[in-house]
């Protein structure tokens, strides 16, 4: 059995927890989730989400004894819309950090990541407007070699 | 007309604060207010955002020279502030439909 996605997300969050990343003041929770989803009534009202993306991840035979994979992690800040005049310094820096932090390697509690890359995803959408939530996305790429097992011990 | 409708409720609606203008707030009787809907707002990389949708007619002569728009906030009884992301002119300008939704965080 093989699970390699799970320690790199919680190696993301960890590390993400570690910058303090914050919005108005507040430290955003960091919350693992299948996908970039924010409930209502049940979830802070800015956040951030850590999640294996729909993208899909790249799987390249190295040499017929070991396998590289890409995984592709969608990094999300979600935070309420608060109107279009509103100051983006919280929003630049948390991006900002996010990229410095995730564009090389190591990842701490993730050993197998050899190479980490970040790669900046949607900016605040205009669809705030429309929809009462400013969100941005970075994703980050961590790229794991493993032997080429064949699916046996 | 406005007085014929049942359970019409009160409610505060405000211009928020731009660069060149302070907020502005007033208070609106006679109110009719549709009832929620609980929808998908936005779907970030896939993922999805919860909003809340609802719909309040507001008559012009309740709303004392300070007409609907979008981006006013109408603020309820029980807290919850509606944001006005569409708004339909009825009656010859009499009358205002304006779709809203929740802000974030503010649904008791």
């Amino acid at each position: 059995m093989s699970n390699r996605v799970s320690p790199i997300l919680a190696a993301v969050v960890a590390k993400i927890q570690g910058l303090a990343l914050a919005v108005g003041g507040v430290v955003l929770p960091v919350l693992v989730r299948k996908a970039a989803v924010r409930r209502d009534r049940f979830d802070p009202s800015a956040m951030i989400t850590v999640a294996k993306s729909r993208e899909l991840e790249d799987v390249t035979r190295f040499s017929f004894g070991e396998l590289r994979t890409d995984y592709v992690i969608d990094v999300v800040i979600h935070s309420p819309f608060a109107g279009p005049d509103d100051g983006i310094d919280d929003y630049a820096a948390a991006r900002d950090t996010l990229v410095d932090a995730f564009s090389r390697p190591p990842l701490v509690g993730a050993p197998l990541v050899f190479d980490l890359r970040a790669r900046p995803a949607a900016w605040l959408q205009p669809y705030g407007e429309k929809s009462e939530y400013d969100w941005q996305a970075v994703q980050v790429i961590a790229s794991v070699v493993t032997a080429n097992s064949g699916g046996g011990p | 007309m406005r007085f014929v409708f049942a359970n019409p409720v009160t409610v505060t609606l405000t211009r928020p604060r731009t660069p060149w203008a302070a907020a502005a707030s007033i208070t609106v009787n006679y109110v009719q207010v549709q009832s929620a809907r609980q929808d998908v707002a936005d779907d970030p990389l896939g993922g999805d955002l919860d909003g809340d949708r609802r719909t309040f007619r507001l008559w012009l002569i309740e709303c004392q020279g300070l007409p609907p728009s979008s981006d006013y906030e109408i603020a309820m009884s029980d807290g919850s502030t509606w944001i006005v992301k569409q708004m339909d002119t009825l009656c010859k300008g009499r009358e205002f439909r304006c779709h809203c939704m929740a802000r974030v965080g503010s649904l008791p």
